[in-house]
């Protein structure tokens, strides 16, 4: 029997899935079917030549006039569309492996923790993405990160891109430290045409390194969509027994009681993602909550919602 | 200033208290949980320890009140099943109480110490702190040990003024706290407390310097009547001792005084022999007087050491006959310190007399004649002796005579036999010399002791004989008892048996009569020559002793006691007129043999009972007697020569008085007449020993404090049970506990 295609977007399915190309191919089947519609329309308004019409796409860009003469339902493209470069900028550092296991997780239905690891979510995200990108014949390009840049692959619209924009996804994670601001720095200078940077990361480092990183990519006119991926744990600090702590990254470790720290930390926590997504939204950077415990589609789903309505 | 009320605490179950160590559990177990955390990896440590630096103070406090609410809630547990008692007023109880205060007023309590306040006034100041600070509906009793031991205020009153009157007039005793006497006047007063109903709580605070003389017979391990009436006590009511007994000082005291020779008469110097101590204090110099009627006569310079008695001898003639009071006493000097002075002075009382006059009773002509020649063979000795025949006895006022001998009387009738026996039940002495002309079943008849009370021999009811018109016939099966043996003859005799003894055995000379020939071996005791003696058989009797002993064992001395005199028997004759007539020689050469003169005297000396000196002990009656119906009352005079008090003799003549608290001489005689007795009173030694009882020794239900200084009365008030509020507090804190756990957990959350 198959499986629906929102039953395919579940982190938990997607996890048992072998292989990047395959979860981003899934992925992308099953958002478009659901949604009918680009994930990506929108990102352009400057005409530039037809395409036909596939179901699920917007009829305000259809050219009637073309239609009148030709019988046939065309669509308008527009300039940028068609030269549409996605930077993919994935954090691959040690604190993107957390993944909490099921005694972090109580209060979840299933009784397990969260189905992936931060770095495992984010990566099934950019392949997603890049298999997008691509099948809409624009073009992509990869940067991998954690205290340096690991990977950097120029942006190309060629299918071929596909291949190699996967495997450089799929290396492991580094066993560095975050270090986003100087990273988005080096890669604003590094990056070519302006395009649409889109960064997976926990951002776990200083907010106003980071925050000055971002800014510096909205210098060079790169419309910024700054994912946010993070563990449900890390956001809702379930533990119940006295817990010792080890910090990835060489943070040290700590011992204690998380039920009388519970408030205290979630303070923290809250007041460092409201700065970022204060910071993001000031310097007009889209801000996207990804939690690894929520479908993939729902978050995108109401991110590009938004955007529509912005653009609109 | 005063001093910071004390608080101590005592457990019932002290053993209890080793579970204390479970209060540590809390930490043994925040320890364990420390060891049993989990371990996570974890990314967003910097937030987690900036939440830890925001609320590291917090969480501390928090953790260390649980801690400490866990921790506190078990040791109230232990230490309310320990079961303690503060010993304090601070919390005081909420029950009335009948506090039975018992004051020693015995004459240790005497002692002073450095400031020169005596234990007493201190017991008493801490009496009274005890009723000033008495709540509203607590009763006081009072009860007094000493000479003038009782319960002054009879019941429990909460009138604390009465109190403190009858408090303030407790004058210090001479005399010797009875302790088993105050335990059961202190459960009258508490069972009196009781039937009125109107305290809930019973105490009992002893306020004394616990000296061993008073409290010995409580810390005894074996069972007696103050044991027994202690655990009665303690049954009903909270126990606790102050002790007030806290002196530096030493003390010197003359622990006691005799007269050494014995009969005293004016014609010979007095022998008075006295022991001195020192107590709690090195070797010290101090100088002993000799007192006649309170005026020093005499005095030595002794030196009293701190490891054995002090003997003190003084050597004076009297001039003047009478009752005397002679002391011994060690000066009050300048400087010299000492604890306690009542008991400096030791008395003696005797009565002097010119000569002392022996009546010697002939049954037959010149029977008595070497008696008087042995007792006065001068003329111008101290004895006195009248020679008269047995026929003139009833004439004779036997009162004038220190004793009698009876020389050869064959017999004599019950009226006389009556008249002997109350002389010698009075303190008078017979001697019976024996004889030819002696019946032995007549003297058996009238004057021997029952044959149930005779160790052999056929046993007869029909034995019993007539001593005197009065005498009360004597259960026979109940054997005499020691110095109440009515026998004016201690012995059963049998017919006279010719047995030729030239060896007298003098056993060991444990007689006091034949005492003086120890080490004398020529003065011609161990050979008299006894040809001829009446055999005695002898009752199993403590008062009846044995002098010296024929080479066949039969007694030649026996003497014994009768009421407050004694009575000796020679089984042999005192004459040479006693012949044998299968011999035609007489019955013994004792007579003319050179042991016979100081035989005879000490044979006046020991039934003239010490020569009249009588003493006795603060407490003990003075006991008396007169001829039957002869006196209506007898006068008792005081040491100081006011009247002490009157008895009235019972119907034997016999009186007791028991009014003498003061150390000293008290005379007495018949009422309106001059005093012809006396008797010297003196107190007890062991109040002048100032150890004092082990306090472990005593009952564990007894609190024992020993008081310092001013300390505040409520320091001494009886224990205050805390268990029931150790357990209040823990029931609290186990609801509490929850509460702050649930309180902090959700304030974190």
């Amino acid at each position: 029997m198959p499986q629906s295609p929102e039953r395919l977007l579940d982190p938990a399915v997607l996890a048992r899935l072998k292989g990047l190309r395959l979860r981003a191919e899934r992925i992308v089947e099953g958002f478009v079917s659901g949604l009918h519609r680009s994930p990506y329309q929108g990102f352009s308004n400057e005409f530039a030549e037809h395409r036909e019409y596939v179901p699920g796409d917007d009829l305000r860009y259809v050219d009637w006039r073309a239609f009148g003469k030709s019988d046939r339902i065309y669509l308008k493209r527009f300039e940028e569309e068609t030269n549409l470069i996605g930077y993919l900028v994935l954090d691959v550092s040690e604190s993107m492996t957390y993944q909490s296991g099921p005694t972090a997780s109580p209060r979840r239905e299933s009784g397990e923790g969260a189905p992936m690891s931060k770095l495992e979510y984010a990566q099934t995200a950019a392949a997603a993405l890049a298999y997008l990108i691509l099948k809409q014949q624009d073009a992509v390009g990869l940067a991998t990160f954690d205290d340096r840049v690991r990977t950097l692959i120029k942006p190309s619209g060629s299918p071929s891109q596909l291949t190699p924009v996967i495997t450089a996804i799929s290396e492991g994670a580094g066993r560095e430290k975050t270090s986003a601001g100087p990273i988005f720095h080096e890669l604003a200078e590094r990056l070519g045409r302006r395009g649409v940077v889109m960064i997976l990361s926990d951002l776990f480092d200083d907010p106003e390194a980071l925050l000055a990183g971002l800014k510096h990519f909205r210098h060079r006119r790169h419309d910024v969509i700054v994912m946010h991926v993070l563990d449900p744990a890390e956001l809702e600090f379930p533990f119940q027994q006295p817990t010792l702590f080890k910090g990835l990254e060489s943070l040290g470790e700590l011992l204690v009681d998380p039920v009388r720290l519970r408030k205290a930390y979630k303070e923290e926590f809250d007041r460092f993602r409201n700065e970022v997504a204060a910071g993001c939204r000031a310097q007009g950077a889209d801000y996207v909550l990804l939690r690894t415990d929520r479908p993939l589609d729902a978050a995108l789903t109401a991110y590009l919602h938004q955007r529509q309505a912005r653009l609109r | 200033m005063t001093p910071p009320p004390l608080i101590a605490f005592a457990f019932a179950n002290l053993a209890i208290l080793g579970w204390l160590a479970a209060a540590a559990a809390p930490i043994l177990i925040h320890l364990w949980m420390r060891q049993t955390h989990r371990e996570t990896a974890w990314a967003a440590l910097r937030f987690l320890r900036a939440a830890l630096e925001r609320q590291a103070r917090r969480l501390r406090l928090q953790h260390w009140l649980l801690l400490a609410a866990r921790t506190l809630l078990l040791l109230l547990v232990v230490l309310a099943a320990a079961k303690p008692l503060l010993k304090s007023g601070v919390l005081g109880g909420g029950a009335p109480t009948h506090r039975v205060l018992v004051i020693d007023a015995s004459l240790s309590m005497s002692a002073i110490d450095a400031e020169g306040q005596s234990a007493l006034e201190q017991a008493k100041g801490l009496a009274l702190q005890l009723v000033d600070n008495a709540r509203a509906g607590d009763t006081h009793s009072l009860v007094v040990m000493g000479a003038d031991a009782g319960a002054p205020l009879g019941r429990p009153t909460s009138d604390g003024g009465a109190v403190r009157r009858a408090i303030e007039s407790i004058a210090p005793s001479q005399g010797v706290a009875d302790l088993g006497q105050a335990l059961a006047t202190a459960q009258r007063l508490i069972d009196t407390a009781g039937e009125i109903g109107a305290t809930q709580r019973q105490e009992v605070v002893f306020l004394s310097d616990l000296a061993a003389n008073t409290w010995t017979p409580l810390a005894e391990t074996e069972k007696n009547a103050t044991v027994e009436a202690y655990a009665t006590l303690a049954e009903g009511a909270t126990l606790s001792a102050l002790d007030v007994g806290d002196s530096s000082l030493p003390s010197v005291a003359i622990t006691a005084a005799s007269l050494a020779n014995g009969l005293p008469t004016l014609a010979a110097p007095l022998e008075i022999r006295a022991e001195a101590r020192i107590f709690d204090g090195e070797s010290v110099e101090r100088i002993a007087e000799l007192l006649v009627d309170g005026a020093v006569v005499s005095e030595q310079r002794v030196t009293l050491s701190n490891d054995q008695p002090t003997p003190i001898d003084f050597v004076y003639k009297v001039d003047l006959p009478g009752v005397r009071a002679i002391a011994v006493r060690l000066a009050d000097e300048a400087g010299a310190e000492d604890r306690l002075s009542d008991d400096n002075t030791r008395y003696v009382a005797l009565t002097l007399r010119p000569r002392v006059r022996v009546l010697c009773v002939a049954g037959a002509p010149g029977a008595a004649d070497y008696l008087a020649d042995a007792l006065d063979p001068t003329g111008e000795g101290a004895f006195e002796p009248v020679i008269v025949s047995d026929a003139d006895l009833p004439t004779i006022d036997l009162t004038d005579f220190v004793c009698v001998f009876l020389s050869n009387v064959r017999e004599l009738s019950s009226g006389e036999a009556e008249r002997l026996h109350d002389y010698v039940v009075r303190g008078g002495g017979v001697a019976w010399f024996l004889g030819d002309r002696v019946s032995p079943q007549r003297y058996n008849d009238t004057l021997g002791p029952l044959r149930e009370n005779l160790g052999a021999g056929p046993r007869s009811t029909s034995d019993l004989r007539l001593v005197s018109a009065d005498a009360q016939p004597t259960d026979p099966a109940e054997p005499a008892e020691p110095g109440d043996n009515s026998a004016l003859v201690p012995g059963w005799l049998s017919p006279s048996i010719a047995a030729p003894s030239y060896r007298v055995d003098p056993l060991d000379y444990k007689h006091p009569i034949v005492r003086p020939f120890q080490g004398q071996e020529r003065s011609g005791l161990l050979n008299i020559p006894v040809m001829r003696h009446l055999p005695i058989e002898l009752p199993e009797s403590a008062a009846v002793s044995v002098a010296l002993a024929l080479e066949n064992g039969d007694p030649l001395l026996v003497t014994g006691e009768v009421g407050r005199g004694r009575v000796a028997v020679l089984t042999t004759a005192a004459s040479l007129d006693s012949v044998d007539p299968a011999t035609g020689q007489a019955w013994t050469a004792l007579p003319a043999w050179p042991s016979f003169l100081p035989i005879v005297r000490g044979m006046v000396t020991y039934l003239a009972n010490d020569g009249g000196v009588r003493s006795l002990l603060i407490g003990e009656p003075i006991e008396g007697r007169v001829a039957r119906g002869a006196v209506g009352q007898v006068a008792i005079e005081d040491p100081t020569g006011g009247e002490a008090g009157r008895v009235a003799p019972d119907e034997s003549g016999a009186w007791s008085f028991r009014g003498a608290k003061r150390v000293g001489v008290y005379r007495f005689g018949p009422q309106g007449e001059p005093a012809n007795g006396s008797v010297a009173v003196n107190p007890d030694p062991g109040e002048s020993d100032p150890a004092t009882v082990a306090t472990e020794q005593l009952p564990e239900s007894l609190t024992v404090r020993r008081v310092l200084g001013d300390v505040a009365s409520e320091t001494v008030a009886a224990p205050t049970p805390l268990h029931r509020w150790l357990l209040y507090g823990a029931l609290a804190l186990a609801l509490i506990e929850p509460a702050m756990a649930c309180f902090f957990g959700r304030g974190n959350g």
